[in-house]
């Protein structure tokens, strides 16, 4: 057990050595404060800089998986919620809370919240058989920006987005830089998966100050699972 | 008096659909010949996610009680058009358009007149489809 959390905290430390070479740009954020203030709730207003940009492209494996899934299984008509990227992708507001050892994420989405471990507090890395739905977060702050690097994810059909189907692997790493400039909260992301992405798939949002708190998205199961049962299979029923 | 008519309206030039359903919801029909148009009263109505629920009571072309359930977008997005749990009561006599599922009485919402004329719209979503304007 200690021999599994010692090469654990290895694992982790060359994950969180290697998001040092993240391919995110490297903006010039000299004049940005050591750790910025992102805390608020936080409404979408457009894709960053006004660019919305190409959509994942699958692997030849994570395509055919695409053509073969069948539409009842989608996790989602069980209130199962979309894992990152695509949870960030939906059009859902969030909430970010900035703690001394932690940075808490909360979106109005399936009610989902992150919980993002700062470096250089202690945090233990995860057990290497702990995998999850929104995988492990940890985050540092960096040249006016929020770094967050999220491995360690389930496998998931709705790997990079909550209305398709080419899944993603357990290998699918994803890395979030935020930042504010004036009343917008600004992302730039990277997400990466050997198995299932051709190439790093990037895209950016920009969001702005709500004022009106969160409403619960308490997701009624029955009620979600209702519309499965008007689609038709792509497959022969069973005799 | 509370009445059933189905419309058929004319093809007219829409908009892209805007958002995202919580799933896929290519089962309610695009089809102008199942578009409905309702005259009816509210018996239920769940602001709600992941799909909030309007259930309205009419009669059908046979003068026959029936239920029709509308589904929408989940309250986070309806409360954006300021369509909220209090924009609806049990009781209310409502004109309503939708979307529906061949042969049953189930279709997607597209908009509410309440008998002051006050229209309530949900954001456009992949359910709606592009002919339609409101």
């Amino acid at each position: 057990m200690r021999l599994a959390s010692a090469i654990g905290g290895v694992a982790l430390f060359v994950i969180a050595a290697g998001h040092l070479s993240t391919p995110l740009d490297a903006q010039s954020t000299s004049a940005a404060p050591a750790i910025p203030n992102l805390t608020g709730i936080w409404h979408r207003k457009g894709p960053l800089n006004g660019k919305r940009e190409a959509p994942a492209v699958p692997t030849n494996r994570a395509a055919g998986f695409e053509k073969a899934f069948d539409d009842a299984y989608n996790p989602t008509y069980d209130c199962s919620p979309t894992p990152i990227p695509g949870l960030i992708n939906d059009n859902y507001d969030f909430q970010i809370t900035q703690q001394a050892d932690r940075v808490i994420i909360q979106y109005e989405k399936m009610d989902v919240v992150r919980t993002i471990w700062l470096e250089g507090h202690g945090h233990p890395a995860p057990a290497r058989n702990d995998y999850r739905n929104q995988g492990h977060s940890f985050g540092r702050y960096e040249g006016g920006r929020l770094v967050i690097t999220t491995t360690q994810f389930s496998f998931d059909p709705r790997g990079f987005s909550a209305n398709r189907w080419f899944p993603a692997s357990a290998l699918k790493r994803m890395t979030e830089q935020y930042w504010r400039e004036g009343d917008t909260l600004k992302l730039d992301s990277v997400t990466e998966d050997p198995l299932s992405l051709k190439q790093p798939y990037r895209y950016g949002w920009e969001w702005t100050v709500r004022t009106e708190p969160l409403l619960p998205y308490d997701c009624d199961p029955a009620d979600s699972r209702w519309g499965a049962q008007w689609h038709k299979s792509k497959y022969p029923p069973d005799k | 008096m509370r009445t059933v008519a189905v419309a058929i309206i004319a093809a007219s030039l829409g908009w892209a659909a805007q958002s995202f359903a919580h799933h896929s919801t290519a089962y309610y029909s695009k089809d102008q010949k199942d578009f409905v148009r309702i005259q009816g009263t509210v018996v239920r109505w769940e602001f709600r996610s992941p799909h909030s629920q309007i259930y309205v009571e009419a009669k059908d072309a046979d003068g026959q009680v029936v239920v029709w359930r509308f589904e929408s977008t989940p309250a986070a997005w309806l409360i954006r058009e300021g369509f909220t749990q209090d924009s609806l009561s049990v009781g209310d006599v409502i004109t309503i358009e939708g979307f529906a599922i061949p042969g049953q009485l189930f279709a997607w919402l597209g908009k509410v007149t309440k008998q002051d004329g006050t229209r309530l719209l949900p954001q456009r979503s992949t359910a709606t489809p592009d002919w339609w304007k409101p």
